[in-house]
């Protein structure tokens, strides 16, 4: 008794933890962020390490990219709006009503975030580019003229990047709708609403933290969107903040202070949605999860079934279905066309693909790097998420808006920062695989502290509280109320981070080492230096890898955590 | 590592700064940069016994710093079924025929390629060439790779900078175009090839960049499909399509110094024309 209660002293309190964990997490974000900020204030030869001079001319010379800002928000917000209302509805679809294969189809709705956004544009482009187009050569080919869809339209890649790169918000919203109690849609039904209205004026307002999250979560996704834009935008001449950037720190000499700025220079629209989303949340209660206890119950939707279920399907034919199938297509084909000739068919693509002994590695690496941010990163974002929403120590509102810092500057130009910053380090991690683990960790601290807290916010303080009045610990409590109230959240976000993982480019580019290659670059390098075709061939193999590796860690879990006897 | 020369550049640079030293090789397709790395004393001296093959005009100077481990040239392509014959363009002023409007691709500034042909058709053809050429609003890409895979499919029609080693890359697949070598010359460029000061493996650097300047190196360069390099080699056998780099006449600057101090208006000039 006495030793327990020794142990008990000895064990860290809430406070030092918090203290500890969400210091390491700032100090995570903070450190490059400093080389990020340094460079953009850098006035003298762009190359030079450290700058030689400082000033404000970097931020003074932005207002002659203002139609690339300008090009940036209308796609990013076109793109959130139509990421946003695809995830609630199908999250609602498929979270609260009886729609036939649920199960079968949430695992399917997941599956474009499992494909690299560059392989989605490119997926697309073989779609609906106007000419060369699969969609428009049909179209020509029963007599249409010209073309019938064109993808490289500022809306056909705000289309692409709400399919590809806004998938996300399907997963996260539809968390948050499965930790809803039935019973506030059921009285709301009782009480003579219809199902629309019910859906309308109770379900969204009771989600609201969740699409909030999701939907500033996808909107500094799309500021940061890269890949669409790269494959669909040039061909228009269509510039977002990140292909600029890119083409900044591309040329010689690259012009590093510039791109800083720049991604300094999101910094404000961040912290702006950040503000927004903390003063809605503060303002209302969403809690659903309360001391009265419930059970996941979906609403029967009757007739409705069908339609719904036809949604569903049309959303996976678009979303899913017919760029996968398209890209399978091409990848077995010399020159992808929508009408090859017999002799136009091959296998080189695969057999090209699999003897890089460079993709094996790499697939491998990115398997195992998926592995641990998504195990270590549910751990520590699930906390961060506990500390800032639940704690009420002080200090943790300008936390939150630290760890938001890395989704509001594209990775590309975040990878600098942390390139500077890790290089100097006195542990020698640069170019390990190390490095790339604590990159992950950093650039997807707001992914996972979204995914999370948009569930937590939805818990009932009550519940906590009744546990400590009965005398539990904070580590009891945590253990046996909180974290299984979180699970679904938590299974989300390690799903999330282990895909958002393996399908890394921007920060993977510049820290990735000859001992230590992930699979995306790989990919993005085969694009630009060989064929459609043959990257259509990687992709696939990547997407099947990762697949096969989350249907045997599903199964394995689900074994290890089936009570004995079952 | 493959990367675009100013992001590999600076990643280079930027590790070097920090001290740390995991480069053996460096392959740069921009002189400038080379030179640089030069002045930087990034390279280690290694006079390699090809040496002999190479004339001095393609090695760095003093010898033994860098040397040209290929070349790669660009004319004109087009799209067969895109363009008709009589309307295909011959020399280089008929990529500023308006039946080419929004229907022409180049490089994007990033490229040291592109930086060439922009300076040798700007002295062949003065300064408002190039401000002609932006009126065809011409769409601008990365790489030869992207450049020849639009034109195959006919995203494009018309490539204004099309290397030849991208032409026979989606030849050899079977795409409808076809390449032009206007009687002007075509502009070309090197990839630069040396051993890095501090390697990691310095011994097996040299014996690397030794195999590269040989025979047997060059003959790679000059046959795999993907990255094609002429080699200026003074015994260099011929390409896979049966031709020398002698067969074509191509376009260098006459003054490297004024060439590589050109580069800060072509950035600038090339952004504008481009979009960005």
């Amino acid at each position: 008794m006495e030793s327990r209660a020794r142990a008990r002293r000895l064990w860290p309190g809430p406070r030092l933890v918090s203290l500890l964990v969400g210091g390491a997490a700032a100090v995570l974000v903070l450190y490059p962020i400093a080389f990020l900020l340094q460079a953009s204030l850098s006035v003298g030869d762009p190359q030079a390490r450290p700058p030689e001079a400082y000033g404000l001319g970097n931020f003074a010379d932005l207002p002659r990219y203002g139609h690339i800002f300008a090009n940036t928000v209308s796609v990013a917000v076109a793109a959130t709006v139509m990421a946003v209302v695809f995830g609630f509805v199908m999250g609602w679809i498929l979270s609260r009503t009886n729609v036939p294969g649920r199960g079968a189809l949430e695992q399917l709705m997941a599956l474009p975030y499992y494909v690299t956004p560059l392989m989605g544009a490119l997926a697309w482009s073989l779609i609906g580019s106007p000419s060369g187009g699969f969609l428009n050569q049909v179209w020509r080919a029963v007599g249409g003229e010209s073309h019938l869809i064109d993808v490289t339209t500022p809306y056909g890649i705000a289309w692409v990047m709400a399919l590809f790169e806004g998938s996300v918000a399907f997963v996260m919203i539809g968390a948050v709708m499965k930790s809803m109690d039935p019973a506030l849609e059921e009285a709301s039904q009782v009480l003579g609403a219809g199902r629309l209205r019910t859906m309308l004026r109770i379900t969204l307002p009771l989600v609201l933290p969740g699409v909030l999250g999701a939907a500033i979560f996808v909107f500094a996704e799309m500021l940061g969107s890269f890949s669409a834009a790269l494959v669909l935008g040039l061909p228009s001449r269509f510039y977002v903040v990140t292909t600029a950037m890119y083409q900044l720190v591309s040329q010689y000499p690259p012009q590093f202070p510039r791109a800083a700025a720049m991604g300094v220079s999101l910094f404000g629209v961040m912290f702006a949605m950040v503000y927004v989303y903390r003063r809605i949340i503060r303002a209302g209660s969403y809690a659903t999860i309360t001391g009265k206890a419930f059970r996941p119950r979906v609403m029967d939707v009757a007739g409705l079934r069908w339609p719904l279920l036809a949604l569903c399907g049309a959303y996976l034919g678009i979303a899913v279905v017919l760029p996968v199938v398209t890209l399978l297509y091409a990848s077995f084909q010399r020159l992808a066309t929508a009408f090859p000739r017999a002799s136009n068919f091959t296998l080189a693509n695969y057999e090209t693909a699999l003897s890089l002994d460079a993709v094996r590695t790499a697939l491998w690496d990115s398997l195992l790097l998926g592995l641990g941010t998504a195990s270590i990163g549910v751990v520590l974002m699930g906390f961060l998420a506990w500390m800032i929403y639940r704690s009420r120590l002080p200090g943790v509102g300008a936390i939150e808006y630290v760890l938001m810092f890395p989704q509001a500057v594209p990775r590309l130009v975040f990878a600098f920062g942390m390139l500077w910053a890790w290089l100097i380090f006195p542990i020698p991690i640069y170019g390990t695989l190390w490095l790339l683990l604590i990159a992950y960790l950093t650039v997807f601290l707001p992914l996972g502290l979204r995914t999370i807290a948009g569930v937590m916010l939805q818990i009932d303080r009550s519940l906590e509280e009744s546990a400590q009045m009965c005398g539990a610990s904070w580590g009891y409590r945590m253990r046996t109320v909180t974290m299984p109230l979180l699970r679904p959240g938590l299974i989300a976000a390690w799903l999330l981070l282990f895909i958002a993982s393996v399908r890394e480019l921007g920060a993977s580019i510049l820290l990735m080492g000859p001992k230590a290659k992930v699979i995306t670059p790989t990919i993005v390098e085969s694009w630009f230096s060989t064929s459609t075709e043959l990257t259509a061939a990687m992709a696939l193999l990547q997407t099947l890898a990762v697949s096969v590796a989350l249907v045997l860690l599903f199964t394995m879990a689900r074994r290890a955590t089936q009570p004995a006897g079952e | 590592m493959r990367a675009q020369t100013g992001a590999l550049y600076a990643k280079i640079t930027a590790e070097r700064s920090a001290n740390r030293f995991g480069v053996d090789v460096l392959q740069l397709s921009d002189i400038s940069p080379a030179i640089d790395f030069q002045k930087k004393g990034g390279y280690e001296l290694h006079v390699s016994p090809e040496h002999a093959a190479y004339k001095p005009a393609y090695q760095s100077t003093p010898a033994g710093h860098f040397t040209w481990a290929g070349v790669t040239f660009a004319g004109i392509a087009y799209n067969r079924s895109k363009v008709k014959a009589e309307q295909a363009p011959k020399t280089w002023k008929d990529i500023l025929s308006a039946t080419h409007k929004d229907g022409i691709s180049a490089k994007l500034s990033t490229s040291g390629m592109q930086h060439m042909q922009w300076y040798t058709l700007r002295k062949l053809y003065g300064a408002d060439f190039w401000q002609e050429f932006a009126k065809q609003r011409p769409k601008g890409f990365d790489s030869r790779a992207q450049l020849f895979d639009r034109l195959a499919k006919g995203d494009d029609r018309v490539c204004a900078l099309a290397e030849y080693g991208g032409y026979t890359l989606f030849k050899e697949k079977g795409a409808e175009i076809d390449f032009v070598a206007p009687p002007d010359g075509l502009p070309a460029t090197p990839a630069l090839i040396g051993v890095v000061n501090r390697a990691p493996h310095p011994e097996a650097a040299k014996l690397f960049v030794d195999w590269a300047l040989s025979n047997r190196g060059q003959s790679v360069y000059q046959t795999q499909t993907i990255l094609l390099y002429g080699s200026v080699r003074t015994d260099a056998p011929p390409m896979a399509t049966g031709k020398k780099l002698a067969d074509f006449k191509l376009l260098f600057p006459s003054d490297w110094t004024d060439f590589q101090a050109s580069h800060g208006a072509f950035v600038k000039e090339w952004n504008a024309l481009m979009g960005l």
